[in-house]
């Protein structure tokens, strides 16, 4: 209660924007609350992470639309569907299909994140960084190196090629202040990337004040002791700090 | 792929000759496949399920299919027509007759695939489309739980149910269905592909799990609305697991055709992702069947033959998409077509020949068949049936300007309708939705507890049994 409390007041203190958008729901209507869904947690990481520059989360599920639309898989991620008094949010209960689309999402999401540390500093302002039609996308192109612990299994199943037919997606391009507090980490595992500051500030980059403490504690303690990443190189351990974060309950459930 | 027993020899030379009688044209149901007689018991009995509906708003004009009219009602001003023929004779394979239009010619092939429900009573309540279409698939207008989720018998499923096109019953129980075309169950499987494979014994993996469970009810979450989504979050995780390493089995043309759709549920039922499916019909623009207007009345002759067809695509699908070396897809699937509710036999105050159709809750048409179904029968009836018939008095209560036609009370132990004419309206009397889920619930052993009510605080809706093979 103490926890929800603590968060209560954080959240009222620094976000109320980004939660009063959200449809009241009460426990009677429904016990559970849903998935942030696609529209609002691709705008969330406009917000904190990425630039504006024609990227969108939905491209790496091979959807690049800013709103889903039935029947395709964005829409499975949770999304307002009709008008009509059985209209309303659908498919933000989470279930496996929209979870493991979630994964697929967030985890490639991480290693482009990753992939940032070998590129330069953003300009401070937002420009379309256009992928160059000869050069493999890089959600297609993740670093075996940089790959973390899940994908242990992942070389017996090859990437697929880019579509002839489809136009490359934009190269994620980060804000200039989520990628001051991710160079840091780049460093990873210099003691440096492991102080609490690095890693809080680089926890909230990306969840902001969503989470309580409890929960940047938890995965504090979890790399700085997990010997599979505690002294991994940052290719290896950063896509899974990345994942880590963002596919935390309080990053995709309502709250 | 199919065997025909003497019994069945026996029923299916009946109707073959029923069949050549009304559409000597068509060819010869003896001679198509037959699915019933899928072996029972064991691992070896596989059930699913297959709900074949149109995006509401629609409701049927059921006498365009078969619970037609004699144009001699047309003829007195009693029911429109945009046929101007006389409908044909259906006769079932339990001795029912019902009259039927040319526009089911497309289904004649699979005649004894299915059963024909006709004067099936919906929400005699309310007549708007969604709270139909919730009284349908929930037993409640406003909503409530879905039957699908409930036929996951015995198994725990990744998906309740997969859909193609819309379906948006208020549903409170199980996870949903999940709507996914066969393009985009292609897009999933080929993204699988391209990121780390789910696996449940590394360490990130239980890390992950690990936050989902702190959060939830069972470990400092408390039970709130969050926490509860925590908790589901982690069962979801844990299953998508399961479910990324059977959607890699799983191959899919991505072609978004009814047939593509069939022949993808099928993989999803192999490796038990999924134990049933919603098809919801994609008609060609301007193919409308709420038809409160003369315009889209008239054209109901041209657009009943395209839904019959599209049907008849989906049974031939059903039929030739083998299941294992043994069964079709037909022979383990049991199948269903409806709609929210059928239509009224004309508008009021408008000319016969200038009439479209209103809502009528009274009286629906379904069509059910595949595993656990005796195929081929005509099971109840709509009153109304000429233009002399007496009509009950509980038909007159919900119905006095005589717009509509109603089902007629039903025995349940004889499954046939009953020819008694009550004054009054008792839902126990009638086949209703309700009975049929619960026929649908007992083909796949559903606990009773879960068997609907006729209505609200009534008794349990009573099982067909006539229907159940």
């Amino acid at each position: 209660m103490k926890k929800r409390l603590g968060y209560l007041l954080l959240t009222m203190a620094g976000f109320t924007a980004a939660f009063a958008a959200q449809p009241a729901r009460t426990f009677a209507d429904d016990p559970a609350t849903t998935l942030r869904g696609y529209t609002e947690v691709d705008r969330i990481i406009h917000e904190r992470i990425a630039r504006t520059n024609g990227f969108e989360l939905g491209q790496y599920l091979g959807d690049d639309s800013t709103q889903p639309s039935e029947g395709k898989l964005l829409a499975l991620l949770g999304t307002y569907v009709g008008s009509d008094t059985n209209g309303g949010y659908r498919n933000g209960d989470p279930n496996s299909v929209n979870t493991l689309l979630w994964y697929i999402a967030l985890s490639q999401f991480a290693q482009d994140i990753a992939d940032t540390c070998n590129k330069p500093e953003p300009v401070p302002t937002p420009s379309v960084v256009p992928m160059p039609s000869s050069t493999p996308s890089s959600i297609a192109s993740a670093s075996p190196s940089g790959t973390p612990e899940l994908q242990a299994t992942a070389e017996a199943s090859p990437s697929p090629s880019p579509s002839p037919s489809e136009s490359p997606p934009a190269q994620l391009a980060v804000r200039p202040t989520f990628h001051a507090a991710l160079m840091p980490l780049c460093k990873w595992p210099a003691d440096s990337a492991k102080s609490d500051t690095a890693l809080y500030n680089y926890y909230t980059a990306l969840l902001s004040f969503d989470a309580p403490p409890e929960e940047f504690a938890a995965w504090k303690d979890y790399f700085l002791n997990n010997a599979q990443y505690a002294n991994a190189p940052a290719s290896t351990a950063l896509p899974a700090m990345t994942l880590a974060a963002l596919f935390n309950p309080y990053f995709l459930l309502r709250n | 792929m199919t065997t025909i027993n003497r019994r069945q020899f026996v029923k299916f030379g009946l109707n073959a000759s029923a069949g050549l009688v009304l559409f000597p044209t068509l060819s010869n149901p003896l001679f198509a496949s037959v699915t019933q007689g899928a072996s029972k018991g064991g691992d070896e009995d596989p059930h699913f399920f297959l709900m074949i509906t149109l995006q509401d708003p629609t409701g049927l004009d059921n006498s365009y299919m078969f619970d037609s009219r004699p144009l001699e009602m047309t003829q007195k001003g009693i029911i429109q027509n945009y046929r101007g023929t006389d409908p044909n004779v259906w006769t079932g394979s339990n001795g029912v007759s019902t009259l039927a239009t040319d526009m089911i010619k497309p289904l004649i092939p699979f005649r004894q695939y299915f059963s024909v429900l006709n004067g099936v009573v919906m929400d005699t309540g309310f007549d708007g489309h969604d709270q139909n279409y919730n009284y349908l698939f929930t037993g409640d207008p406003t909503g409530g739980e879905c039957f699908i989720p409930h036929l996951n018998v015995g198994s725990v499923t990744a998906l309740d149910a997969i859909q193609k096109g819309p379906f948006r019953v208020a549903q409170t129980n199980g996870q949903g269905s999940v709507p996914l075309s066969p393009s985009a169950a292609h897009t999933l499987i080929s993204k699988l592909g391209s990121i780390p494979a789910l696996n449940p014994s590394t360490s990130l993996f239980n890390h992950l799990m690990g936050r989902f469970a702190a959060n939830s009810p069972s470990g400092t979450g408390g039970t709130g609305a969050f926490s509860l989504a925590s908790g589901q979050m982690g069962s979801a995780f844990q299953a998508s697991s399961s479910l990324s390493q059977m959607l890699t089995k799983i191959q899919t043309d991505g072609v978004d055709s009814n047939a593509g759709f069939i022949q993808m549920i099928s993989q999803f039922f192999k490796t038990g992702a999924a134990k049933a499916a919603i098809l919801t019909l994609e008609m060609p623009q301007g193919v409308v069947f709420d038809t409160h207007d003369h315009t889209n009345a008239a054209l109901q002759p041209t657009n009943f033959t395209t839904l019959t067809s599209s049907i008849a695509e989906v049974f031939a699908a059903l039929r030739d998409t083998p299941y294992d070396d043994k069964r079709s897809l037909f022979d383990v699937t049991t199948v269903m077509f409806s709609t929210e509710f059928g239509r009224t036999l004309r508008q009021d105050g408008i000319p016969i020949d200038q009439s479209g159709t209103n809502h009528n809750p009274l009286s629906n048409s379904i069509l059910i068949g595949g595993k656990g179904i005796k195929g081929g029968q005509v099971v109840g009836s709509s009153d109304y049936a000429s233009a002399t018939e007496t009509l009950s008095g509980a038909h007159l209560a919900f119905d006095a300007s005589k717009q509509k036609a109603m089902g007629r009370p039903f025995d349940f132990d004889l499954g046939v309708s009953r020819t008694d004419i009550p004054t009054e309206y008792k839902a126990t009397d009638y086949l209703g939705v309700n009975s049929i889920v619960n026929t649908i619930y007992s083909a796949f052993g559903v606990s009773s507890t879960k068997y609907r009510l006729v209505e609200r605080n009534g008794v349990t809706a009573s099982v067909i049994k006539t229907l159940l093979s």
